[in-house]
């Protein structure tokens, strides 16, 4: 008889760790290790290793806002306001719409480099990009507003109902169709107290792949509407909403998941949506998206800007949908988000967001603005 | 950054030598890394299953390093140290562990599987007795299990596993002790008493 130590010794044995399994660990120490890397004062005064002079420094400014201040203290955007400008340039010329980069606005914020490995899978992708989220700075003064600019392009139908193709596959035979370019610019104020302002500005309507377009097509007039103060929800969450909402995941799971998977990712990626969104609560939506069955990863995605990314995909059968969101392939920032049908492989519904900015004031409204409630016929964003 | 991992990899630094330059050279740690998280999966992999082990070894090393700057070389070694976070993290699984061990309670006590009746080889004895090891695991108490599996499945001294849980050397003898007897007590559930030592 054996004795029992040399039987336990034996028992259950274990393979090696997948591959993945160590490269999504490493990546997440490496993460971790570069962010404490990032240069602080103190550290400042040390002789730079090759380590940190690898990592993009920008001293903390004491002067300015205080909201560029802080969010510039962290870390700098400087490379992803040239990696959008060429993003913008593309976009203009695929699509034809005036895009001018806003002088002084806050394009995003570049990352901390993230793991040296690619992401291995969906989860993997969300839970760098949970960790990066996690370290955002941003946050608006009651008093003030975020303004987002996107580029947008949507399939649009010009049959009677005007339907977005993809949203219901079963009536989506509209006669005419073709693929509608936007600027969409909203301002939507911080504290749900003031009106905010939407401004969309339409391009040259462009023919569906491997299609002519229809003699039917018609560009849209631009348009303008002064937007209530409303209070926010799950499906339009304002900056104030969200602020409610809890930041541990498995609360958060209990607002926002629902009896049908395809139902709890669509309020996940509505969430996610928001331009600005307190930093452990998007680290959360990514934690929980991560969690979802049924999401692929997708190694190259391009946005709507023309930007290469990275993106998770997840099928919603219900709606013949692909639904993508796309992220920087190497910081972890969302870029945007698109639609591809399943049956066709065609994208019909992309956006990607150029900038966010935390502003004191909206424009005034011009004389032809249109208003906007928030009951049932709000604005969808 | 890579340049100083590249430069560290495979190197003779000490670990202890490692986890000081990474208090000011945090990718430092990564070495670290490479040097620990196979053998801590394997071990958390052995305690929790697969996905149990995937998720705490890459937890260990997230923890320690967000706590390197409090590891005491005096207290023992890196090695034990890492071991002492992973058990820890174990025991915050407690339930499905023990979950895990029970689940070879049933094949234990019904040797009869197919197969097994035309060939009752030695070979299926000691299934059954693994099995029962396997299964008697669940009944110890945390601490004896604690030190006897980083003994047996971490490999380590007594002197290592004591470092690890924070307790005197003379500890982990005992518990080891205790735990042996009850894991012979699974394997031989009719034998008497005054066999025993």
């Amino acid at each position: 008889m054996m004795d029992e130590l040399s039987l336990l010794s034996e028992a259950r044995p274990t393979e090696a760790p997948g591959a993945a399994v160590v490269a999504d660990a490493r990546a997440r120490l490496l993460l971790l290790a570069r962010q404490e890397s990032a240069p602080t004062p103190a550290r400042q005064e040390s002789a730079p290793t090759p380590a940190r002079q690898k990592s993009p420094q920008t001293p903390a400014r004491q002067e300015g806002p205080p909201i560029r201040a802080r969010r510039e203290g962290r870390r700098p955007r400087r490379r992803w306001q040239i990696a959008w400008g060429a993003g913008l340039a593309t976009a203009a010329a695929a699509v034809g719409v005036a895009v001018a980069a806003a002088s002084g606005a806050l394009t995003g914020t570049p990352g901390t480099p993230p793991g040296e490995t690619r992401p291995a899978s969906a989860a993997d992708l969300l839970r760098r990009a949970s960790l990066v989220a996690a370290e955002e700075e941003l946050a608006p003064r009651p008093d003030q507003l975020v303004h987002v600019t996107m580029t947008e392009v949507a399939a649009v139908g010009g049959g009677p109902a005007s339907t977005p193709v993809g949203k219901n596959p079963a009536s989506a035979k509209p006669a005419v169709t073709w693929l509608q370019p936007s600027r969409w610019q909203g301002w939507e104020s911080a504290a749900s107290k003031r009106p905010g302002l939407i401004r969309i500005a339409y391009g040259s309507p462009q023919p569906l792949p491997g299609q002519a377009l229809p003699t039917e097509t018609r560009q849209p007039a631009d348009a303008e509407w002064q937007v209530a103060a409303c209070t926010g929800s799950l499906t339009a969450p304002t900056y104030a909403f969200l602020s409610t909402l809890p930041t541990d995941p498995q609360e958060l799971a209990k607002r926002v998941t629902a009896d049908d998977p395809e139902d709890s990712w669509d309020t996940l990626s509505g969430l996610a949506r928001a331009a600005v969104v307190p930093p452990k609560l998007r680290a959360a939506i990514y934690r929980l998206m991560a969690d979802q069955p049924g999401v692929d990863l997708v190694t190259e995605a391009t946005d709507a800007a023309g930007r290469p990314g990275i993106a998770v995909s997840k099928t919603l059968t219900g709606k013949g949908i692909r639904a993508q969101l796309i992220f920087a392939a190497d910081t972890f920032r969302y870029l945007g988000e698109r639609q591809v049908t399943t049956a066709t492989n065609v994208t019909v519904d992309a956006r990607a967001v150029l900038s966010v900015e935390v502003v004191d004031a909206a424009p005034a409204p011009g004389p032809n603005a249109q208003t906007a409630d928030c009951g049932p016929n709000r604005l969808p964003r | 950054m890579d340049a100083a991992i590249d430069e560290l990899s495979g190197s003779s630094t000490s670990d202890g030598d490692l986890l000081r330059r990474s208090r000011t050279e945090p990718e430092c740690f990564a070495e670290l890394f490479d040097r620990y998280f196979a053998q801590l999966h394997r071990y958390a992999a052995r305690r929790l299953g697969r996905a149990g082990g995937d998720d705490v070894a890459a937890e260990t090393m997230l923890v320690a390093f967000t706590r390197r700057a409090s590891f005491d070389p005096d207290k023992g070694t890196v090695r034990a140290w890492l071991f002492g976070i992973a058990t820890n993290l174990i025991r915050g699984q407690q339930r499905d562990e023990i979950r895990g061990y029970r689940a070879y309670a049933r094949a234990a006590t019904d040797p009869a599987e197919p197969g097994h009746e035309d060939s009752a080889t030695a070979r299926a004895a000691a299934d059954v007795a693994r099995n029962r090891i396997l299964a008697a695991l669940a009944g110890l108490s945390t601490g004896d299990r604690d030190a006897l599996l980083l003994v047996v499945w971490g490999e380590m001294s007594h002197e290592e596993a004591a470092a690890a849980l924070q307790v005197p050397v003379g500890t982990i003898g005992s518990r080891i002790h205790r735990a042996r007897r009850r894991l012979r007590d699974a394997l031989n559930p009719y034998q008497e008493t005054d066999e025993r030592p």
